[in-house]
């Protein structure tokens, strides 16, 4: 059965916004999409007549299950049942947010693809990458946890995923394929939560970077690096990596080489003003290191908006609780660093399928034969976008023709 | 004891049939092959008279590993012992198809040889591979189950990472006297989240099987379906592609060029569609993906002059095994004359062992004396193919273990 809603302004996802527009779907997909005055004769009355309609959003650089607030200073050791009770909890919160789709870079979510699709746990469509890879004493290891107890913790440790060597990083990526992760994650820099690394030193030889990434191309997945420093930045590229999350240290060079690697980038401005204002729940070394990085971060990406880098909108929330939701307003930090309104959108809608490469499904846009995945809310996001992040201005959810989130 | 079978019609498996022939059995091996009329007086020879005449078929995609049902899982339900007396079971109907040797590319066959050779379980001679290689995650992983689990079981595969792993898991076979070395190169059918064209293992761990297998004069099958993982195979010096489903002019070509043996196995896709209510869900929609390309792969090929050897990969216990010459009929569909199909299936196996190829599968003098008499001319009619009760005698060794009563 088809739904229809018409809005005082539609917004595509990627081309113009359409001022008095309506969409049509049902959970097939997407039907029509123009301005109201031209919608066929057959279509049903508009369930919902709102200010703005546009695609549900993409966050992708998202984590389920990892920490909280409180566990920030602590080794993250609570248990399956736990991360999982927890990630169940933030997905519904993530979809209240009008995020209807998640490219989750390391964390249980991918474990409960089968309970979203199922319908169990009410949440956004999730392509899962499984354990983060890391060298040993990287990024995605836990410098304080005795190495001989790495391994038999690695059910609660389930984000990690520590290798070394081209032998190891392979059987790494194929534990990942394994549970049918979409995505392959790796560190190729340290970062803020590790402990004893440092977010300028290149993690992972070339070789290992690119065992990882043609091991991952064979069964068409694509690799995204987390890559603070320019060492890890430019190491990735030339390694075949197809997107760089966080980038914090952009130059000149490093803009022209993703722009020649046609990568793509995902600043994750959001999580480092949400660490910046926690300075008491944050470990000493870590806050210090993320003062780093927040001193120069704005700045680089300023530049790569200029010169046109692919940008896609990720947040990289990984506390539990209520931050899930307020995802949005990740497009409002790219607006403040110089990204247009309606860029802004597109980053956080249409771009974000093809940050999974060849797993790119149909959808983040309004267009004939996308995925039904659909927000209302109820403002002009090209001028009020200061009320992105607040969930409640989220007034209708559907993911794939269905309604998961409605006006009470 | 000599045996004498005089025949209307004798298929030699490799060469022109002859009218009017006969074939002479002694101390297990041929001791003459040609036309009656030329055959020497045979005074004490217990002697059969029989229309057609050809030697033991040859089974080169086996699987002897006891499952009850299509689902890879039932590897962790069903005990070894279980699943080798339903494998005794399935080796003794496969002999009375007609099959008196098996290039076994995975299961228990390996181990029950040494039982068959001393006469203690009825079956083909088994040539076994030992456990397939395969990554983490490959073809046969069963993905399902935790890994930690799966190294407590017993199954079908050896997963192995890198260069040093997958040396040390040719080896793992080779110190089991695996006479080929079976690997998986693609994703697969009946298992859960890989998918069929994906290329498995990179091209220097396909390398250093080859080389690892090559020091101790074996060669390599691999299983591949999609094209990435057959030109890679090929090109790392693998022996026979086993189902080969997205051959195309370009892999055909690289095959002829690398002497390679196609073995297409269309014998278990055809049996697959037909089992939609017990397959898993995931491997009868992948079924589906491979099997109208694998039936325009063996057409070019065949048009081509790719070499075949005909394999059925049963795997499923019960009264599949036996019907193993229904891969003959598969191979005329293909474009294959009745007697290059038969060629396939006798001639041909030996080879697709490489220089661990017995003398065996063709009538020949000084070849073993793995003999079948079936009640059809073949050349006129391939439809009796896979019928288990059309093979009226065999001759195992030299030995009847199977005739008309």
């Amino acid at each position: 059965m088809k739904t229809r809603i018409d809005a005082h302004m539609l917004i595509p996802g990627r081309g113009d916004p359409i001022p008095d527009g309506t969409v049509t779907f049902d959970e097939r997909g997407i039907d029509y999409v123009g301005p109201t005055a031209q919608a066929p004769a057959d279509a049903p009355q508009p369930v919902a007549v709102v200010e703005t309609v546009m695609p549900g959003l993409w966050d992708c650089h998202s984590h389920f299950g990892v920490s909280t607030p409180e566990e920030l200073d602590g080794h993250m050791l609570s248990g399956q049942a736990v991360y999982g009770s927890r990630a169940a909890a933030d997905l519904g919160r993530t979809i209240d947010g009008g995020v209807t789709s998640v490219r989750e870079v390391g964390g249980v979510g991918l474990d409960l693809v089968g309970e979203i699709e199922a319908g169990r746990v009410r949440g956004p469509n999730l392509y899962g990458a499984g354990g983060i890879l890391s060298p040993t004493a990287g990024h995605s290891d836990i410098h304080s946890i005795p190495l001989s107890a790495m391994d038999a913790l690695r059910d609660q440790l389930q984000f990690s995923n520590v290798a070394d060597g081209v032998p190891g990083v392979l059987k790494a990526v194929r534990k990942n394929l394994r549970k049918n992760a979409k995505v392959i994650k790796i560190c190729t820099s340290g970062g803020v939560m590790s402990e004893v690394d440092h977010w300028s030193h290149q993690q992972f030889s070339d070789d290992e970077i690119r065992a990882i990434v043609d091991e991952a191309a064979r069964a068409e997945r694509v690799v995204a690096a987390h890559a603070e420093g320019k060492a890890g930045i430019m190491a990735a590229l030339r390694c075949g990596v197809h997107t760089i999350e966080h980038g914090d240290e952009l130059d000149e060079e490093a803009i022209v080489a993703i722009l020649e690697a046609e990568a793509m980038l995902i600043p994750t401005l959001w999580i480092t003003r949400m660490l910046m204002s926690m300075p008491d729940e944050m470990p000493d070394y870590a806050y210090a290191k993320l003062s780093e990085l927040a001193a120069i971060q704005d700045e680089g990406l300023t530049k790569a908006i200029d010169a046109g880098v692919p940008i896609a909108m990720g947040t990289d929330i990984f506390l539990h609780g209520d931050f899930y939701g307020t995802n949005s307003r990740e497009m409002l930090h790219l607006i403040e660093v110089g990204m247009d309104p309606l860029a802004a959108i597109e980053a956080a809608t249409a771009n974000g399928p093809a940050t999974l490469g060849p797993q790119a499904p149909r959808s983040g846009q309004l267009k004939d034969g996308f995925d039904a995945d659909v927000i209302a809310i109820d403002f002009d996001p090209l001028t009020e976008f200061i009320s992105w992040g607040d969930p409640s201005r989220v007034t209708h959810v559907w993911k794939a023709g269905s309604p998961l989130k409605q006006p009470s | 004891m000599t045996v004498r079978i005089d025949a209307d019609l004798l298929i030699p498996g490799r060469g022109e049939p002859i009218d009017g022939g006969t074939i002479i059995l002694d101390g297990g091996i041929i001791t003459y092959a040609g036309s009656t009329s030329s055959a020497p007086a045979t005074p004490s020879a217990e002697v059969t008279s029989v229309p057609v005449v050809l030697p033991g078929l040859w089974e080169s995609h086996a699987h002897f590993d006891g499952l009850a049902r299509p689902d890879i899982v039932e590897q962790m339900t069903d005990t070894v012992p279980l699943r080798v007396a339903r494998a005794v079971g399935d080796l003794h109907r496969t002999l009375m198809g007609g099959v008196t040797s098996a290039r076994e590319v995975g299961g228990f066959g390996i181990d029950i040889q040494i039982a068959i050779a001393a006469g203690q379980v009825s079956g083909p001679t088994v040539y076994g591979a030992g456990k397939i290689l395969s990554t983490t995650g490959g073809h046969a992983d069963v993905h399902s189950i935790p890994l930690d689990a799966l190294d407590h079981m017993e199954h079908l595969g050896v997963l192995c990472d890198g260069v040093p792993e997958v040396t040390r898991a040719v080896r793992i076979n080779l110190r089991k006297n695996a006479k080929v070395i079976k690997i998986c190169a693609s994703g697969g059918v009946m298992s859960e989240v890989d998918h069929p064209i994906h290329q498995q293992f990179s091209d220097e761990e396909l390398r250093a099987i080859v080389e690892e297998a090559a020091r101790a004069e074996r060669i390599v099958a691999a299983h591949c379906h999609g094209k990435p993982g057959i030109m890679a195979a090929l090109r790392a010096g693998v022996k026979t592609i086993e189902h080969g489903s997205f051959m195309d002019e370009e892999a055909a070509d690289l095959m002829i060029e690398k002497g390679a043996i196609f073995v297409p196995t269309r014998f278990v896709v055809d049996k697959l569609l037909g089992m939609e209510e017990i397959l898993p869900r995931y491997a009868y929609e992948k079924g589906l993906i491979v099997a109208d390309s694998q039936q325009q792969g063996m057409k070019i090929a065949a048009a081509k002059g790719v070499k075949f050897a005909a394999g059925t990969d049963i795997f499923v216990s019960g009264d599949l095994y036996g019907q193993n010459g229904a891969e003959i009929r598969f191979l005329q569909d293909a474009g294959l004359t009745a007697l290059e199909a038969i060629e396939a299936a006798t001639a041909n196996g030996p080879d697709t062992l490489g220089p661990q190829a017995p003398l065996s599968g063709q009538l020949k003098e000084g070849y073993d004396a793995d003999v079948i008499a079936i009640d059809f001319n073949p050349l006129d009619d391939s439809v009796p193919w896979g019928s288990p009760d059309r093979v009226t005698h065999v001759w195992q060794a030299g030995t009847a273990v199977k005739q008309p009563v």
